[in-house]
């Protein structure tokens, strides 16, 4: 067998090598769902050329053999093939000469450009889909986002690679369900962002306490519960966070607050046949990306709070029974999914949304939760100055919400423009490690952002500091809120977290 | 020379907030202004017990396994 072959792409081709190099069946593999996906994201990926690397020795499937597969009767293959994909259409004989370095006829500049990704083909039969390393769909000028992607290198005989991805691969159902493929995802993430060892599905599983069961066989694994799910999460170090997700804004505003951090969320839902309304099985994936679609931030809760993560029309995630960023829609109170269901149209299965599950370092001790409800009063004092006569705040605040670094918010402060004492203040002030940003924008302009220690404990007092953008409006603040302080007092003890916030605006 | 043109806009729209927040100020030190504030703390209290119920997470999902 050659080292190497290169082909024209095709969906035909693609799928072709995948049956090749799985030794599985044509007809199963043409027809599933990731064959249908796959096409349709290498022509918005506009694949032109396929470098196949036989022999290739994948870390990740070798434990999953070591684990399982060198026990079975029948002989399963080791070693995998890497499919590597370029938007540039070249034939073999260009591709030699530039590794024999023989009068090149492609540069290494012109590959790296035209780099889109790999996929790595298991030799499995029906579940070929190893790890794959693609490029994001285009950001289309800011609104499709996909905070958490990170470097993967790729060493093609000899000549670096790079994509900048999130890994995806399908569940080969024996050492791996659905959960175990999520987060595995969701682990190339935080591996990256907060340093632990990423482990391979067999070993994630392995960690879930399923090794513990009494009542079933350990694999093959018939998918893990969320209570296992976290026990994964804490095996390589991090806290889980569960989070019921019973309506889209708790969904849009917690995907918005921790992807922004570069913190993927894992989304578990029931699946409903949308022709039958059978609901038939839970599923579970990893959000590894959102769409702003919608023009205006939709009134969050009976007060009206406007967020920016409201916007989200759209989740990108990372479905191991369809394909990386497959697209999720909100649709009222379900979400569209890119299954097939029983009417053999793709998008007419919808997914019921249970809970979400967030891995975090374990510093990161505040929820979202309690920031937003300090949002949602001080949110209150605005609107309430707002409603005075000649006031100069001419529409209601939209507030941006997210967890940050005390790197990347000096970095953003540094990029914002923002000059003078102000910014000054905001680069010298002691900050914890972790921080909840939130950002108050009014017609489009940001006025201040307001700063939470992420780190702190419920009880504390969690606002540390301000950074002040627009001096005008930040100037009638702080004339209104001597008055607001006296007028706090008067209500509840409960209102009393947003004291802290008040105090700073006193002059 | 810009720097220079950039505060004095800045001072001047500063002292126009100021000015409205005077005038603002008046009507916040009424009764009115206060029932207001109290309207709207009230749908707060409201607000974070959706909030809450939205968040939280049925027992039975805990253990029920996601196998798909």
């Amino acid at each position: 067998m050659a080292p190497y072959e290169v082909h024209a792409y095709s969906p035909d081709e693609f799928r072709r090598l995948i049956a090749d190099k799985s030794h599985g069946a044509p007809a199963v593999i043409a027809n599933s769902l990731h064959a249908v996906y796959f096409a349709e994201y290498f022509r918005e990926l506009d694949a032109k050329t396929i470098v196949v690397e036989n022999d290739y020795t994948d870390r990740d499937y070798l434990e999953d053999y070591a684990g399982y597969y060198v026990r079975c009767f029948a002989k399963y293959g080791r070693r995998c093939t890497r499919l590597h994909f370029f938007k540039r259409a070249f034939a073999t004989s260009d591709f030699q000469s530039v590794l024999a370095s023989d009068a090149p006829t492609l540069s290494l500049k012109q590959l790296q450009d035209d780099y889109i990704g790999f996929v790595v083909v298991k030799p499995l039969p029906l579940t070929a889909i190893g790890r794959t390393c693609l490029l994001t769909y285009d950001k289309a000028g800011g609104r499709r986002r996909f905070p958490n992607t990170r470097t993967y290198e790729a060493n093609l005989y000899g000549l670096p690679l790079t994509i900048d991805t999130l890994a995806y691969q399908q569940q080969d159902s024996v050492v791996a369900a659905c959960a175990t493929s999520a987060l595995w995802t969701v682990f190339h993430a935080t591996g990256k962002l907060f340093q632990h060892t990423i482990p391979s599905p067999v070993e994630i599983t392995s960690m879930s306490g399923v090794l513990t069961k009494s009542d079933s066989r350990r694999f093959p694994t018939a998918g893990l519960t969320p209570t296992e799910m976290a026990q994964a999460v804490r095996g390589v170090g991090l806290e889980p966070l569960l989070i019921g997700a019973k309506d889209p804004a708790t969904i849009q505003t917690t995907v918005y607050a921790y992807l922004e951090s570069k913190i993927p969320v894992l989304l578990v839902f029931d699946l409903k046949d949308d022709p039958t309304g059978e609901v038939t099985d839970r599923h579970g994936v990893a959000v590894t990306g959102f769409s702003l679609g919608k023009t205006a931030p939709a009134p969050y809760g009976n007060t009206g709070l406007l967020l920016t993560a409201t916007r989200i029309d759209k989740l990108y995630v990372h479905d191991d029974q369809v394909g990386p960023f497959a697209r999720m829609e909100f649709s009222g109170q379900e979400i569209k999914t890119s299954w097939i269901g029983t009417d053999g149209k793709i998008g007419s299965i919808s997914a019921l949304p249970k809970l979400m599950l967030v891995p975090l370092y374990h510093k990161i001790r505040i929820p979202l939760e309690t920031v937003v409800k300090i949002i949602m009063i001080f949110d209150q004092f605005l609107e309430w100055m707002r409603s005075a006569r000649n006031s100069p705040l001419t529409a209601r605040a939209v507030w941006d919400v997210k967890l940050t670094s005390i790197a990347e918010l000096r970095r953003e402060v540094v990029a914002s423009g923002l000059a003078g004492d102000s910014r000054e203040r905001a680069l010298t002030t002691s900050m914890p490690r972790f921080i909840w940003r939130a950002s108050a924008s009014i017609d489009g302009v940001n006025v201040f952002d307001l700063l939470f220690d992420a780190t702190d404990i419920e009880q504390g007092k969690l606002f540390f500091a301000a950074i002040e953008y627009d001096a005008a409006t930040v100037a009638f603040v702080k004339r209104m809120t001597p008055q607001a302080l006296q007028l706090l007092h008067q209500h509840p003890p409960s209102f009393l977290a947003v004291k802290p916030v008040l105090d700073w605006f006193h002059p | 020379m810009a720097n220079n043109e950039e505060l004095q806009v800045d001072e001047q729209a500063i002292k126009k907030a100021e000015e409205l927040a005077q005038a603002a100020s008046q009507w916040l030190a009424s009764p009115e202004a206060s029932n207001k504030l109290s309207d709207l703390l009230r749908q707060c209290t409201i607000a974070a017990k959706s909030l809450a119920e939205a968040r939280r997470i049925d027992p039975d999902d805990l253990n029920r396994p996601v196998t798909k």
